[in-house]
């Protein structure tokens, strides 16, 4: 099963699930706006927002993936964070893996996120990369 | 597109306001403050209520995310990349 850091030098957009926590990794994609303002989109996790400077809005993507996190796992329900994650397009390297994922036993996944083309109104976006982690018990 | 900047708070209050939209919960990290929001097509998405203001980008995309297209013609009715109002 390949490493957090292996996935993020292959820049792939990842959710790894330890005993330990979630560790992910993402791309925010920004437009600097005419206004001064910035426009984010965060296609792995379908996620919009806006900020006043490039800093800001790196930490408010931060921010909102954890958000994210701690919404659908300790708000909902484990199960459904399984099913966001696996509607956003998100895989197990294989079968085993999400079986042992929903049954919550042995768990240690790699998801990796789908390609997702970008809407039109990013198309001309610039991408950074980012990587956040949650220490919970899951 | 023509920016303008509306005001975040007053973006999630009509967006709120239109039937079958329902606000879920709210989560706070760090200094942020994410409200997720159940939009008409079932779908649970969040917003970033820490910034005063959004821009027309953000504000569009995440009135589709939820469901209410409609809306941004009312919001946005001189933008480019619009349809023409229906006569």
């Amino acid at each position: 099963m390949a490493s957090a850091k292996e996935l993020i030098k292959n820049k792939k957009n990842f959710i790894k699930f330890s005993p330990e926590g979630i560790h992910w990794g993402y791309h925010a994609h920004y437009i600097e706006e005419e206004n001064g303002l910035i426009s984010w989109y965060i296609p792995s996790f379908d996620i919009y927002y806006t900020s006043t400077t490039k800093e800001e809005g790196g930490q408010i993507g931060y921010d909102a993936t954890k958000a994210f996190f701690e919404f659908w796992l300790k708000r909902q329900s484990f199960r459904k964070l399984v099913n966001k994650i696996l509607h956003l397009g998100y895989k197990t390297e294989n079968f085993q893996q999400l079986k042992n994922l929903l049954e919550r036993s042995n768990i240690n996944a790699n998801l990796i996120g789908a390609y997702h083309k970008l809407p039109n109104s990013f198309k001309d976006s610039i991408s950074q990369e980012h990587t956040g982690e949650l220490r919970a018990a899951v | 597109m023509a920016e303008t900047k509306i005001d975040c708070q007053l973006l999630v209050d009509i967006i709120t306001s239109e039937d079958g939209i329902e606000e879920v919960d709210q989560v706070t990290v760090g200094n942020n403050t994410f409200k997720f929001i159940r939009g008409k097509n079932g779908e649970i998405i969040q917003i970033c209520m820490s910034v005063e203001y959004v821009t027309n980008r953000t504000a569009k995309d995440l009135m589709k995310q939820l469901g209410v297209d409609s809306l941004i013609i009312s919001l946005f009715p001189s933008d480019d990349d619009l349809p023409p109002l229906e006569k």
